[in-house]
C-alpha cells in the first residue's frame, strides 16, 4: 500500500507561525525590546514550528504499510484477519495514527463502521510505531457474499507530536491484494449423478486411443502387431500366437454450461447463486470422483471476446480454481444469448461424455443441445430440483 | 567409514551435474540410508530426471528407467512369463524392477491401475507373476518424477497407498538466479552426466544402513513426532491424516538427520526439519480442504501446532 500526502496543516500552528514572524520583524526593524520570557517562549515555538515541519516533510518518507497475505480465499460466513505489517524505517516515530481501510462489501470488517455507505465496508485502526521498528495490526472480517474483494480506499492520519491536528494522507494506486469469496455448496440429493454421471458406465464415442487393461478378446498374430501385445497363454492354448484386442479407453469428462441470462431479459436469473452455489458442489463431486471437466459462461471478455471459462483438468487445484472462477464470475456484466454458447460448443469445444447446462431450455436451445446430444454427449440440466436428463425431443411447454 | 566424508563425496558427484540443492541432496542420502523411495515433484524443466540419473549413478549398482505414458502395462513392470513354443513352456521375462536404483518417469501419466504394479514391490521388495513370488534385489530404490503442473491432461493422480510408500517428497523448485547464471556457465561444456562415479559400494549402503539402528530417540522426542501424526488426522482440512507407515518414516527420516549432523540421538529440531517431506504427501485433503489451501501448508500448520519438547533429559553419550 503506497501512500501520498494531503495536506492539512494545523490553523492553529499556522497562526502563531504568523504571530512570531510579526514580532520578529518588530524587534528588527523597529527596535521592540522583547522581555526574556517571551523570548525564550518564542524560541521554544520557533523551534517546535521547526520540529513539526520537518515531521510533517519525513515522517512518511520511509513509512511502508504490506498486506501479509496477498491472497485470501474463504467461504461465505467464514472469519479471517486482514493482517497489515507497519514498518518505520525512518527516524519519526507515530504515535497513536489511525488507518481507516475500505473494501469492496462481499466481506464484512468486524468493527464496520460503514454507516450509509453503499457498496463499501469501512474500519479503522490505531497504531503506535516508533523509529527503525515495525508492528503488526490484524483486523477482523467475514466473508458476506460470493465475490472477490479488493481495498479501494485507505487514509492515513498521523498526530502531529510537535503541534496541533494532524498529518493526513491518502492511499494511491492499487494493492494487489484480493479477498476471494467462495459460493457456498449447495448439496443436491438426487440420484443422478451418482449413478449416471460416474466413471463405470459410459464410453467416449470419440475415443482416439485403446484401453490396454479392457481385454475383449484375441486374433492371430500378424508381424506389426506388438509383442506387449500378445496374450501368452492364449497363444500356449492355441498353439499359435495371439494378439490381444482391447476396448476402447472410457474416460468421463463433463462440460459445464452457465446461463448468466433469465430466459427473457439480460438480467441474469433469480436463482443464479443457488445456481452458483449448486455448480460448486457438483463440481466438488467431481474432483473427489477424479472426473476432468471444463466450465463456459456466456459472460463475455471484452479483451479477448471470448466466452470465460476455465479448462478443463482435475484434481484439488482445478478445484480451487473452479471456485475463484465462480467467484469472479459477474452477473452484471455483458454477456451472449446461450444459444452462441452453444453453437461455439458445437463448432469449436470437445465434445464430451457428459454436458451439464443451467437455466431454462426454450426450444432454440433445446435444438443445439440436441445436437450434441447426437454428437454422443449425455445432457443433463441443473435446476432447482438438482441434475435432471435433459430430453431434447420435448417442446418447451411439456418441459416446463 | 564416515559418514560425512561419503556425504560430502556425495555432494560433490552429485554437484558436477545439479548445481545448487544442497539441501535436496542431503534429504537424498537420508533417504538412501533408509531405502526409502523417494517421490520428486517439480514443474518442468527444473533437473527431477537428471537428478534422479546422476543418484543411480553416484550409488552404483543397476539402474534402469520406465518412462511411463498412459498405455504402459503392469506386465511392462513387473515382467511376465512367454510362452515358448518351442519348448512349449512359459519363461519368465523379468520386468525393470530387477535393479537396484529404479527411475520412474513422469509416474503419474500412467493410469492408476499401473502405477498399482509398483506398490508390491516397493513395500515388499517382491513381485508376483501368475501366482509366483520373486524378490528382486536389495537395495531396491524408486526414484520418482512427477510434474503438478495445472495442465493436468493425460495424467492421473498417484493413489494414495502409492504416495504412502515415498518415504518422501522433495519438491525441487527453480534455482536461485546465481545458481542459474553458475548453471548458464557451465552447461554444455561437457556431459556432465558421464563424470559422475559412484561413491558407494552396495555394502557399503548396507553398512550405513544399519548404523540407523544405533540413533536414539528420548521418549518426548517420540511424543512431538506422535503429536505432530495424531494432529493431522485431526485437522480441518484433513480428510485422511498420515498413516502408521508414516509415523515410522518421520522417525527413520529424523534418525537420518541426526546422523548426518553427527549425533546419536535425535533432537526435536531434526523432527521439524524433516516432517514436512515425510508427512504433506501423505494427507488426504477434505473438499474444504482442497478449496481453501494446499497439503503443504496444512503441513507446516500442523508442524508448526504441535508444541515441542524443551527439557531432553541427558543422553548417555553426552555424560
Amino acid at each position: 500500500m503506497k501512500f501520498k500526502s494531503v495536506f492539512s496543516d494545523s490553523k492553529t500552528m499556522n497562526f502563531f507561525t504568523g504571530a512570531v514572524i510579526i514580532l520578529f520583524t518588530l524587534n528588527i526593524f523597529y527596535g521592540i525590546q522583547l522581555n526574556r520570557l517571551i523570548a525564550v517562549s518564542l524560541g521554544l515555538f520557533i523551534s517546535s514550528a521547526v520540529l513539526n515541519y520537518l515531521y510533517e516533510r519525513n515522517v512518511a518518507k520511509k513509512l511502508r504499510f504490506e498486506i501479509i497475505d496477498k491472497e485470501t480465499r474463504m467461504f461465505k460466513n467464514q472469519n479471517d484477519l486482514l493482517r497489515i505489517r507497519i514498518s518505520q524505517d525512518g527516524m519519526m516515530p507515530i504515535l497513536a495514527g489511525r488507518l481507516t481501510i475500505s473494501a469492496g462489501d462481499d466481506i464484512r470488517f468486524q468493527d464496520d463502521i460503514s454507516t450509509g455507505v453503499r457498496q463499501h465496508t469501512i474500519t479503522a485502526v490505531t497504531f503506535t510505531v516508533m523509529p527503525k521498528s515495525r508492528t503488526l495490526i490484524t483486523i477482523p472480517f467475514s466473508g458476506y457474499s460470493r465475490g472477490v474483494s479488493k481495498i479501494v480506499r485507505s487514509e492515513l492520519k498521523i498526530p502531529r507530536i510537535f503541534g496541533f491536528g494532524s498529518i493526513d494522507l491518502e492511499q494511491y494506486g492499487k494493492t494487489d491484494h484480493e479477498i476471494i469469496i467462495y459460493p457456498d455448496r449447495h448439496a443436491l440429493h438426487n440420484r443422478e449423478m451418482e449413478n449416471r454421471m460416474m466413471p463405470g458406465g459410459f464410453t467416449e464415442r470419440n475415443a482416439l486411443f485403446s484401453d490396454p487393461l479392457m481385454t475383449n478378446g484375441t486374433r492371430g498374430y500378424i508381424p506389426e502387431d506388438s509383442m506387449r501385445d500378445i496374450h501368452w497363454k492364449a497363444s500356449a492354448k492355441t498353439g499359435e500366437l495371439q494378439t490381444r484386442l482391447y476396448d476402447k479407453m472410457t474416460r468421463v469428462s463433463w462440460l459445464i454450461l452457465i446461463n448468466l441470462r433469465s430466459e427473457n431479459s439480460y438480467a441474469p436469473p433469480g436463482n443464479i447463486e443457488t445456481i452458483f452455489e449448486k455448480v460448486a458442489f457438483v463440481t466438488g463431486k467431481a474432483a473427489e470422483a477424479g472426473i476432468p471437466y471444463k466450465i463456459i459462461t456466456n459472460m463475455v471478455m471484452l479483451n479477448s471476446r471470448s466466452f470465460f471459462s476455465l479448462e478443463k483438468s482435475t484434481g484439488s487445484l482445478h478445484y480451487r480454481r473452479t471456485l475463484e472462477t465462480l467467484a469472479r464470475t459477474d452477473t452484471v456484466t455483458y454477456t451472449l444469448h446461450f444459444e452462441r454458447l452453444l453453437r461455439h460448443v458445437q463448432m469449436h469445444e470437445e465434445i464430451p461424455t457428459h454436458v451439464i447446462f443451467t437455466g431454462v431450455a426454450d426450444d432454440p436451445i433445446s435444438q443445439s443441445l440436441s445436437v450434441l446430444e447426437a454428437k454422443g454427449a449425455h445432457v443433463f440440466q441443473l435446476d432447482d430440483y438438482g441434475i435432471i436428463p435433459f430430453e431434447s425431443t420435448k417442446t418447451g411447454e411439456a418441459r416446463r | 567409514m564416515d559418514i560425512q566424508e561419503k556425504l560430502g563425496h556425495f555432494k560433490d558427484e552429485m554437484g558436477k551435474v545439479i548445481i545448487g540443492k544442497e539441501k535436496v541432496i542431503e534429504l537424498i542420502f537420508v533417504s538412501l540410508l533408509q531405502k526409502g523411495h523417494i517421490l520428486f515433484e517439480s514443474v518442468p524443466g527444473t533437473g527431477k530426471t537428471m537428478l534422479s540419473k546422476s543418484v543411480a549413478r553416484a550409488i552404483g549398482g543397476t539402474f534402469t528407467r520406465i518412462q511411463f505414458t498412459p498405455d504402459i502395462l503392469p506386465s511392462d513392470i513387473t515382467g511376465l512369463n512367454i510362452y515358448n513354443p518351442k519348448t512349449q513352456e512359459f519363461e519368465l521375462r523379468k520386468g525393470p524392477v530387477d535393479t537396484d536404483i529404479l527411475l520412474a518417469d513422469e509416474i503419474n501419466r500412467a493410469t492408476p491401475r499401473t502405477q498399482s504394479a509398483l506398490l508390491e514391490v516397493m513395500e515388499e521388495k517382491q513381485v508376483t507373476i501368475d501366482g509366483v513370488r520373486i524378490p528382486v534385489d536389495e537395495p531396491f530404490i524408486v526414484l520418482a518424477t512427477q510434474n503438478p503442473i495445472e495442465s493436468r491432461q493425460g495424467t492421473f493422480d498417484l493413489p494414495e497407498a502409492q504416495m504412502d510408500r515415498f518415504l518422501m517428497k522433495i519438491d525441487l523448485g527453480y534455482p536461485s538466479r546465481e545458481e542459474e547464471k553458475l548453471m548458464l556457465d557451465t552447461h554444455g561444456a561437457q556431459n556432465a552426466l558421464d563424470g559422475v562415479r559412484p561413491v558407494f559400494s552396495k555394502d557399503e549402503i548396507i553398512e550405513l544402513q544399519s548404523r540407523l539402528s544405533s540413533v536414539e530417540v528420548n521418549d518426548a522426542v517420540q511424543e512431538y513426532a506422535l503429536d505432530i501424526i495424531h494432529s493431522s488426522r485431526n485437522h480441518e482440512h484433513v480428510d485422511t491424516g498420515v498413516s502408521p507407515r508414516g509415523t515410522i518414516a518421520l522417525l527413520q527420516a529424523a534418525k537420518g538427520i541426526a546422523l548426518i549432523r553427527g549425533r546419536h540421538y535425535v533432537t526435536p529440531d531434526d523432527i521439524k526439519y524433516i516432517a514436512p517431506f515425510v508427512i504433506s504427501h501423505r494427507l488426504v485433503l477434505n473438499i474444504e480442504g482442497m478449496a481453501l489451501t494446499e497439503a503443504d501448508a496444512v503441513a507446516f500448520d500442523i508442524i508448526n501446532s504441535a508444541e515441542v519438547p524443551v527439557e531432553y533429559g541427558v543422553l548417555r553419550d553426552e555424560v
